[in-house]
């Protein structure tokens, strides 16, 4: 089933001489996840801007089920896609149960209280995160990666049909990588689209079903991570040589 | 909300109303201390002084102070810098420059006054917002803060200036009084004046307080979340500031405990505003009910209750900052 759809996007910023993105398709479908590569610049978190709806498409339309994602409401979006962005600052100590439930607010009127089928729904998320033990502790007091996992359990506490994420395992050691690659092979697996932005190529050839390799805003490749992360393509996408050898890596991250 | 939140903030409103009961028999009437409960069977003057003059005072001093502590509250989680009080965006130096403006002009310390310091807190906080749309210069928080400064700083400048042509016999000592703070002019005429904005502020950020958790939060995750940011903020500091600014007109300009008060609420119930807003607003009724029996009752002639909130304030937010319990980012 298709579940989100760029049909040749374009974007561009004010006072850019070029389309930040241009003319980029991809269709992803109930349960994939598919990454976006290419160097710093070359367009990956405008695409994700665009997929997100936080930007309009100049040219070309960007769809979710079949509503185009520009025209739908703050609310009604919030309720189709989930979005991680690459950093966020908490100014407060609220325990991590709170903020996942903040999620939910989508859910209910403005004006009401998170109810049981919320509460459930939070502490279910941070299960599948494996981070249930975390639930009453200070967001402010937790490691980056204890962090990022409660952020990506918030997306998935939103129940959306698509998660945006940008750089997902930045910054985070070895097991913490792995341990967000398998949470986001199991939010594929419980039937949601994952489109997600990085520059760890390892976790993205391990975590992928697809994957789309872009420079200055076009797309130079968009297929499976196998032969989209073809040495040529990538020395052409990133504009050094590269070569193929094997380094040490979680063992969940090989279990594909 | 876990039952031990639940038990804490039932235990506060304890504290409250007892506070509250207490701070209607203490006085310096007949003699300083406290007021004999029977006097008010016997005595027809007790009576006057508990029901018609300390009563609205009390009253006042709730309504102020629940305005302050929840408008701080609000504005702290919706620009997610607990550095930020209710009167920086021009409100509090709009309604003093409002209030000694009316008063050169011969209104004197009365409802008038009230109304135009009422009046020109709402101006302030319009034009702050006006300019923080035309700024080119940061983000909307940064924005909205470097217009509050601006506007504080005229309406600073406007009050120096009125101070300065203001006749030192008749009007300067009027505005000096009433830009130090202070409950004394309350009584049940400016009480009726003060309630119902400041009514209508608290139920409107009772009723707001999940949104403005939401707000707290990065403005594209609060975005990804369903909220619409800058209108949300908006509607939400406009709420707030609907009752700062009746309280700075009923009762000068009382800073600090707006800053303060939601760092204690925070350390009490933890930062969701789900607790900590309403728990900012007993806390504030409670600190400036506190305040302001101190104020009338430590010496034959008042403090100024500005002058004992922003002393105990600063002693608190001092030791707040000293134990490390508040942490700063934007």
């Amino acid at each position: 089933m298709n579940a989100f759809r760029l049909a040749s996007v374009s974007y561009r910023y004010r006072v850019a001489d070029r389309c930040a993105v241009d003319e980029v398709s991809l269709n992803l479908s109930v349960g994939m996840i598919e990454v976006v590569v290419g160097a710093n610049g070359s367009g990956k978190s405008t695409l994700l801007g665009l997929a997100s709806g936080r930007l309009r498409p100049a040219s070309g339309t960007a769809r979710i089920g079949e509503a185009e994602i520009a025209r739908l409401s703050p609310f009604n979006r919030a309720a189709r896609i989930a979005v991680l962005p690459q950093a966020e600052r908490v100014a407060f100590d609220f325990s991590c149960l709170d903020f996942v439930l903040f999620a939910r607010a989508h859910k209910r009127s403005p004006f009401a209280a998170p109810g049981a089928e919320d509460f459930r729904a939070a502490r279910s998320a941070l299960e599948t995160l494996g981070v249930e033990a975390l639930a009453e502790r200070p967001v402010t007091e937790l490691s980056g990666g204890e962090l990022q996992l409660v952020r990506l359990a918030r997306c998935v506490a939103q129940e959306a049909s698509l998660l945006v994420l940008d750089e997902p395992t930045a910054m985070l050691d070895p097991a913490h990588s792995s341990a967000v690659a398998r949470a986001v092979r199991v939010i594929a697996e419980s039937g949601k689209a994952v489109l997600l932005a990085t520059h760890d190529l390892a976790f993205a050839a391990a975590v992928a079903d697809r994957a789309l390799v872009l420079r200055q805003g076009r797309a130079v490749a968009e297929d499976e991570p196998s032969r989209a992360f073809d040495l040529g393509i990538l020395e052409k996408a990133f504009g050094v040589a590269f070569e193929s050898r094997l380094a040490p890596m979680p063992v969940n991250l090989l279990n594909k | 909300m876990g039952s031990n939140k639940a038990l804490r903030i039932l235990l506060l409103l304890g504290l409250f109303v007892a506070v509250c009961g207490a701070a209607l028999f203490l006085g310096r009437y007949p003699a300083p201390g406290f007021l004999p409960p029977f006097a008010l069977r016997d005595d027809p003057i007790a009576r006057a002084v508990v029901f018609g003059s300390r009563m609205p005072r009390i009253l006042g001093a709730v309504l102020i102070g629940a305005s302050l502590g929840g408008a701080g509250a609000a504005f702290q989680l919706v620009f997610a810098n607990p550095l930020v009080e209710p009167g920086f965006l021009g409100v509090s130096q709009g309604a003093a420059f409002g209030a000694a403006l009316s008063m050169i002009l011969g209104a004197g310390l009365g409802p008038l006054t009230a109304l135009s310091a009422f009046v020109f807190a709402l101006i302030a906080l319009l034009i702050s917002s006006i300019l923080a749309r035309k700024f080119r210069y940061g983000g909307s928080v940064l924005r909205l803060v470097l217009a509050g400064i601006s506007v504080s700083a005229v309406f600073s400048a406007g009050i120096a200036i009125i101070k300065y042509t203001a006749d030192p016999l008749s009007q300067l000592p009027d505005i000096t009084y009433w830009t130090l703070g202070g409950l004394s002019g309350l009584n049940w005429t400016s009480f009726r004046l003060l309630a119902p904005s400041v009514i209508v502020s608290l139920l409107l950020l009772l009723l707001l307080r999940r949104r403005i958790d939401l707000l707290s939060l990065d403005d594209e995750v609060a975005r990804s979340l369903g909220a619409r940011p800058e209108a949300e903020r908006a509607f939400i500091l406009a709420s707030a500031a609907l009752g700062v600014a009746a309280s700075v007109a009923a009762s000068g300009v009382v800073s600090w405990a707006g800053l303060v008060v939601p760092h204690v609420a925070r350390a009490i119930v933890g930062a969701d505003a789900r607790a900590s807003v309403p728990v900012s607003m007993i806390l504030g009724a409670l600190f400036l009910v506190v305040c302001d029996a101190a104020a009338r009752t430590m010496f034959a002639g008042e403090l100024p209750l500005g002058a004992t909130v922003s002393a105990l304030g600063a002693f608190v937010f001092v030791g707040f900052l000293a134990s490390g319990r508040t942490r700063i980012i934007r």
